[in-house]
């Protein structure tokens, strides 16, 4: 196990890429659902105006 | 086929459409991400020559093919939207360029931290390295046109002509490695005789390049839907949609 | 309507045509400064300004490694098959770096003749396989990748 994360001594690149990878995506992804539903406040709320 | 065009680009009907679709697409984008990254990182086997670093391929190579697919998207829409000027090829462009960037940067990223453990080196002004980053700028481009002009109309079409200008840039990137001299390996030959990759490494490379595919479809239409409803927020069928919800 | 869309169709076209040209003359004024590298061959025949820093790539030839006593200095021959230059080097080699590599390394040429390098970075191939095929593709007399001379040495 330890070896795997060891990656033959290149753990370094080879995690980097994949968490700067994984986190690039998801964030991406959650920044869109969190205006999708800040969008639909903002529009509820001028209803009420 | 073309009245199919057509509807989809009332505002309406592709936001019903594409909403039909993202559960799928969330998904299978989990499932092919989790099957890939497994396979690149536990099954495949080690490179002969370049130990565990060369396991960065298997992000680095689809971020980069992704980097000029949705380029290429980018510039249809555009074209679209120029010729026929429909809202939603409008939208398209500009969400687009968002995730485009991303895509790009992931993929010069990942491939420094491929470089420095291969070549020696984070960066060097090579034509591919210097022609993927112009990629970057490019998007960058057709952001910063939509956020420096106000009506998104008029915006729209100014990087409309940016992103199909930028067309030129592709083609360029694919042949870098072939007509210049360069640190960057040349393009990997999958359909041949004697393919570049052996399979056992090749399998885990194609599930995350259509892992990436799937994934940039499904944030594509969630913020395509965003836009919409922010463009739309005026008109009945919105108001309708968000008393409903 | 209709001639008004074309009327676009035909901006656009005329506007992608002429940066096309723009770009490739460009590129073609240019493709000089684009080539990261010189090949050994272009060196010996004088084409490279050898005056100034510049960056030649080629392969390791096998045997030519001479390491020297400082434990740091290294002496070995580049070739693009064609032609061969001396080149030295003092300093860290990157792990990639072994005969038959392609490598590019940058520096000066002295007058003697040798190309004194300041950095060296290895230049991997495009091959990607299990250290068992490797092995199997060297026993079956098949030419190993490593030894393959690519076109753009």
């Amino acid at each position: 196990m330890q070896e795997f994360f060891y990656m033959g001594g290149k753990g370094f690149f080879v995690w980097g890429s994949y968490g700067i990878t994984a986190f690039g995506l998801i964030l991406s992804l959650v920044i869109a659902s969190r205006r999708k539903g800040k969008l639909f406040k903002e529009i509820e709320d001028s209803f009420e105006e | 086929m073309w009245s199919f065009f057509h509807k989809l680009s009332s505002p309406k009907y592709y936001y019903e459409w594409s909403g039909k679709w993202i559960p799928w697409l969330g998904g299978i984008t989990i499932l092919l991400t989790a099957l890939g990254v497994y396979w690149g990182l536990v099954i495949a086997p080690t490179d002969y020559q370049q130990g565990e670093s060369y396991r960065i391929i298997f992000i680095h190579v689809p971020a980069a093919w992704m980097s000029m697919f949705i380029y290429m998207v980018m510039a249809v829409a555009g074209f679209i939207a120029l010729v026929w000027k429909t809202k939603i090829s409008e939208i398209v462009v500009s969400e687009c360029a968002v995730i485009g960037a991303v895509f790009t940067a992931l993929a010069l990223i990942t491939g420094m931290l491929w470089g420095k453990p291969t070549w020696g080196t984070y960066w060097q002004w090579d034509a591919r390295l210097t022609s993927e980053l112009i990629l970057l700028f490019l998007y960058l481009g057709v952001i910063s046109i939509h956020s420096a002009i106000e009506d998104p109309r008029i915006a729209a079409r100014a990087a409309s002509v940016l992103a199909i200008v930028g067309i030129i840039n592709i083609p360029i990137i694919h042949y870098s490695v072939t007509w210049w001299n360069s640190l960057h390996q040349p393009n990997m030959e999958l359909v041949s005789e004697s393919p570049s990759m052996h399979p056992s490494m090749l399998i885990p490379l194609l599930i995350m390049a259509i892992a990436f595919k799937v994934y940039f479809g499904w944030l594509l239409f969630i913020r395509v839907r965003n836009e919409i409803i922010s463009r739309e927020r005026s008109t009945n069928w919105v108001k309708k949609l968000i008393l409903a919800s | 309507m209709r001639t008004k869309r074309k009327q676009r169709l035909i901006f656009i076209v005329i506007l992608l045509v002429g940066f096309s040209c723009a770009a490739a003359l460009g590129l073609y004024a240019m493709r000089q400064n684009i080539m990261l590298f010189h090949t050994p061959s272009e060196v010996n025949s004088g084409e490279v300004a050898t005056d100034k820093l510049f960056r030649i790539g080629g392969l390791v030839v096998e045997g030519s490694v001479v390491k020297g006593n400082d434990g740091l200095t290294t002496e070995f021959n580049l070739t693009d098959t064609m032609d061969t230059v001396e080149v030295r080097f003092t300093g860290l080699l990157p792990d990639l770096y072994r005969e038959r590599q392609g490598i590019v390394a940058q520096g000066k040429l002295n007058d003697a003749g040798v190309f004194v390098a300041q950095e060296v970075l290895a230049k991997h191939d495009e091959n990607y396989m299990p250290p068992e095929v490797a092995a199997a593709l060297k026993g079956s007399g098949a030419p190993h990748p490593d030894s393959i001379p690519k076109s753009s040495y």
